[in-house]
Parts: structure tokens; sequence; C-alpha cells
């Protein structure tokens, strides 16, 4: 075999024991005490500690020896990456509530400290940056529902007059009036699709204003959100703490006007800033 | 009028999963060893994802009231 091809499956084998699994990346602040350990537990239950790199510090827990090759084989087990997902959002929650942090996403392991503090090192300035577009602010989300059929009557109310009446048309021909109620369907499903991009944009618009910026985010089928209504926007703002009030008001305010008009809001969070910490550095 | 936290039910853990698994930063170093397996734990998501679906079609046929996350012991 040519040295320095060594296949990726053996190079893993022979690699040292997975150890440190690191959830985030803080800065430091003056007075900060490395030594106090983060009060929730991580992976495992293991104690979360701060790892200092310079201005940075890495949220780690170690991995108990019995957890080798921690990550690899979980993939089999949908109830047990469902466990290790929640710890490592655990542990970037009871964060996210003290300061900023910049999530990590979730699998991130090394061999080693000094592994994790090499990463930082050669990162040091892009994440320092990524910290800055984040800091102090946490991640809200925002997901509107339509229930079309109680819009397609409130915009019917509305627009009695507009198309053409039931007299119009049953008083032309059957051929007519088959073409007349076919413009009406085409009409009103037309009228329905422009009112929910109308909503979305406004309700866009509103929370952007007390936002720092958003965030797209995927659609959720029925069978995950569960509800009668189709959700129609899923999406992720990045709020400054001390615009949260704010932001929370302007989803009251859209909630309060809705429900006449088939729309619903559901918020989640605070987050981690997940959607917007969204980013690869180095490549494998 | 209050708000409501949407963290309840499955959507919470669909809503947890879409950030922890496919937000967030990657961060390669000489000593990242483990998402080598990101891979393998996306297929993991979409097994967990199915099984998502499963267990709510399931539910759905028989009518329980149960809440998905105490039924998976989450």
């Amino acid at each position: 075999m040519v040295p320095g091809s060594v296949p990726r499956a053996e190079e893993r084998m022979s690699a040292p024991e997975p150890r440190i699994y690191a959830y985030g990346i803080v800065r430091l602040h003056d007075g900060d005490d490395l030594a106090a350990p983060v009060p929730v537990h991580g992976l495992h239950g293991g104690a979360v500690r701060a790892l200092a790199c310079g201005r940075l510090a890495a949220l780690v827990s170690d991995l108990p020896p019995q957890a080798s090759a921690p990550l690899d084989d979980v993939w089999r087990d949908p109830d047990r990456i469902k466990s290790l997902v929640l710890e490592h959002h655990r542990v970037l929650h009871g964060v996210v509530l003290e300061r900023t942090v910049l999530p990590l996403r979730f699998g991130a392991v090394f061999s080693d400290d000094d592994g994790v503090a090499t990463a930082l090192a050669m990162h040091c300035d892009a994440l320092w940056e990524a910290l800055d577009r984040v800091d102090g602010a946490r991640e809200w989300g925002v997901k509107i529902f339509c229930d079309q059929d109680v819009l397609h009557s409130h915009l019917s109310q509305d627009t009695d007059g507009v198309g053409p009446g039931p007299a119009q048309i049953n008083a032309p021909s059957a051929g007519r009036a088959f073409f007349m109620r076919r413009q009406m369907e085409h009409r009103a499903a037309q009228d329905v699709r422009d009112s929910i991009i109308r909503r979305i944009v406004e309700s866009g618009r509103l929370l952007s204003a007390a936002a720092r910026t958003a965030a797209a985010l995927r659609i959720q089928p029925p069978a995950i959100h569960g509800r009668a209504d189709e959700m129609v926007c899923n999406s992720a703002f990045l709020v400054a703490r001390e615009q949260e009030n704010r932001f929370l008001a302007v989803i009251d305010g859209l909630r309060d006007v809705s429900p006449r008009s088939g729309f619903d809001y559901e918020l989640n969070g605070p987050w981690a800033p997940c959607s917007f910490a969204h980013f690869s550095l180095g490549s494998a | 009028m209050k708000v409501r936290i949407g963290h309840e039910r499955n959507t919470a853990i669909a809503d947890l999963l879409d950030r922890a698994l496919s937000k967030g930063v990657v961060l390669w170093g000489e000593a990242t060893i483990s998402l080598a397996g990101v891979g393998l734990i996306y297929v993991g998501l979409k097994v967990l994802v199915a099984s998502v679906e499963t267990m709510h079609t399931m539910r759905a046929i028989h009518r329980a009231d149960a809440p998905l996350l105490d039924e998976r012991g989450a």
C-alpha cells in the first residue's frame, strides 16, 4: 500500500478512540471562570466544561470509553440518535439562556482536548466573526398555518359583488353557466394563493423589523406537524435580547387579527442561533 | 392573546432535528473524528423521520391520544 493513501475506513479504525464531544463556541469575557462547570449535563451524562483557546472557548464534554465509536453506530437506532440529539440540544439551550453561543452541528467528536484547541486556533477569525453576527441574540422560529377553507370564506365575504353572482350564472345557458362557474372557482383559488403570499410577505416584514435577520426553514408536512390546516411558511429569526418583547408583541398582534382569516401562528424557541451559524470550516 | 410555544408533540423533535443535524457550524480539524459519521447520521435521520411518520400514522389509525414523545420515551 502506498504510504499516505490509507483507505478512510482503516484510517478510522487505527485512529485514537473518540473522546471529546463539542457542542458550541463562546467568547471568553473578562471574569469568566473557566473552572466553573457549565450547569448542564452533556452526552452520556458527561460534565460540560469550557476549553479555552485564545479569545474563544469550546464547550465540550468527555465521552466515556464505553461510548467508543460513539456516533458511527447510532444511526441503526433512531431512539438512541434522538436521545443524543436531545442531549446536544439541552446543552446548547442551557447555555443560550445565559450567554451567546455559536452552535456546532450535532456530531463533532475530537480525539482529545488538543484537537479541539487546534481546530479553534485554525478557525479563530471565522468563528469570532460568526459570533459577532449572533452576539446578544437568540433564534426564534415562527410557523404560519392556513386553513384555506376559512380563508376562502373570508375572502368571499370581502369580495361580494366582485365576481359573478349566482343570478348571473343561472340566467344564461347551461354552457355559459359552467364556464362562468369555472372562471369563478379559478379566480377564488387565485385569490386564496395571493392572500397567502401577501400574508407571508407582510408577516415577514413586520417580524423582520424586530429582528436582526431571518432565514427560511423547510416547510413541515402534516405527518410532522399533525394539524388539519396547512403550514405555509416556516422561518427563523435572529432576535436581539432587548428586542424580544417587541418581537413577541408582533406575533401577538398577527395572531389577534388572524383567526377570522384562517391564519394561525406558532412560535418556538429560544434556540441557539443554529440557522444563523450554518457553514463549514476546514475540510474533511 | 397568549403566544403558544410550539415545543410540544412531535413537531418539537422535528424542529430540533432540523437544527441540530442540518444547521450549526461544521468544524473540521486534524483531530475531528466523528463528523465523518455525519452521512450515517443523516441516514439515521431519515430512519427517524420515517419512524415519526409511521408512529403518527399508527396513532391516527388507532386514534390514540398519547403524545408521541411520551410513547417513545423521550
